[in-house]
């Protein structure tokens, strides 16, 4: 891999899969901590109920974290010749195989987590709908992307072009 | 080169999804019930046999509650098997020399020829049952999306704009797979112009 996936990928997608239970127990612990201030006889039973879910979301978060580094060290991308080959999931493993003349548009997009990480998904439009699903090298910095995306053009350009090659 | 050079292993009869579900939903492998169901009916009859044992009595009615069960184990798991056999036996496919050629169908037979030179992708895939048995589906598609009751989507055979291949040994999926794109190299579309 010319341009390999960044590895802020790893903290951004634990995060991504993550955020709604750390924003769960900030919540959560507000209403201990308002429970706790008006009643001191539930403080004791609120406290423990409050530490054991602060343990389960710290279990869960360390889960999701060796997940997603387990999918990093396993996602496989390569660009050769005749096509573009890509492979990602650890668990259940797919694997995509696209020839050049068949991509429709290269596309690079990043979400709001993207931004905040400075990392950026390629994606390649093929016609059909897997494709869509399957077809994104997803987590790379700036200057992957746009090598990326140039190499794809490029290689696509030349290959459906009908002028005479250089 | 045909199916039996790839041959579809017979554990499909169990991880084979079953039926043709309209929408994404897709049926549950046999397999599922098949261990879910004995897991229940031991533990529903060691709960009801402690508590017949309370009671201090002892009853025929064990015996009656476990064939109920296995009643309806048989009833959810058999068919779902028999029909995943039934597609699998009915399923044929064939790498001539410039098309793919598919019959798929029990009752309603489909038969289609897909030109090498369209094939819009290869993907070899393993869910969690494919893994459980060391296999494998290969899944090759076209851009078609008219008239072929588009969200209709088997795990065998042909759905929509796709032909799915399953449960191949990991090694004859590499080798399928290679034999597709060996096959779209030797039979790459000619831009005239007129689209495809």
């Amino acid at each position: 891999m010319q341009y390999p996936l960044s590895a802020k990928k790893i903290i951004k997608k634990t995060i991504a899969g993550t955020i709604g239970w750390i924003v769960a127990l900030f919540i959560f612990g507000a209403i201990v901590a308002y429970v706790a201030n008006q009643d001191q006889n539930r403080s004791n039973y609120v406290g423990t109920m409050a530490w054991v879910f602060f343990v389960l979301v710290v279990v869960f978060i360390i889960a999701a974290y060796l997940y997603e580094r387990w999918y990093f060290a396993t996602y496989f991308y390569e660009l050769d010749a005749d096509h573009i080959v890509i492979r990602k999931g650890p668990i259940t493993p797919r694997e995509i195989t696209i020839p050049y003349e068949r991509v429709q548009d290269v596309y690079v997009d990043q979400d709001i987590l993207d931004r905040m990480f400075g990392l950026y998904d390629v994606h390649l439009s093929s016609a059909t709908y897997a494709s869509g699903m399957e077809a994104h090298i997803d987590g790379v910095e700036k200057s992957a992307a746009d090598g990326l995306r140039k190499q794809i053009l490029d290689t696509v350009t030349a290959r459906i072009s009908k002028k005479p090659q250089q | 080169m045909k199916e039996k050079d790839f041959p579809i292993s017979g554990w499909w009869a169990l991880i084979g999804r079953v039926g043709r579900s309209k929408g994404s939903r897709v049926g549950r492998p046999p397999l599922y019930s098949l261990v879910i169901f004995p897991v229940i009916i031991v533990l529903f009859s060691i709960l009801y046999a402690s508590a017949l044992a309370r009671a201090q009595s002892s009853s025929p009615f064990l015996i009656i509650f476990i064939g109920f069960f296995v009643l309806l184990w048989i009833v959810f798991t058999l068919p779902g098997i028999i029909t995943n056999i039934l597609r699998r036996n009915n399923f044929h496919f064939s790498l001539d020399e410039a098309v793919f050629t598919v019959q798929d169908g029990i009752l309603k037979k489909e038969q289609r020829q897909f030109p090498y030179s369209v094939i819009q992708d290869v993907q070899v895939a393993q869910d969690f049952p494919h893994r459980l048995f060391g296999l494998a589906e290969v899944v090759v598609e076209n851009a078609a999306s008219s008239g072929l009751g588009f969200g209709a989507k088997p795990s065998i055979g042909i759905s929509d704009n796709q032909v799915i291949i399953p449960a191949l040994r990991k090694q004859d999926a590499e080798n399928l797979k290679a034999a597709f794109l060996q096959k779209m190299q030797q039979n790459r579309s000619v831009d005239t112009g007129a689209g495809l």
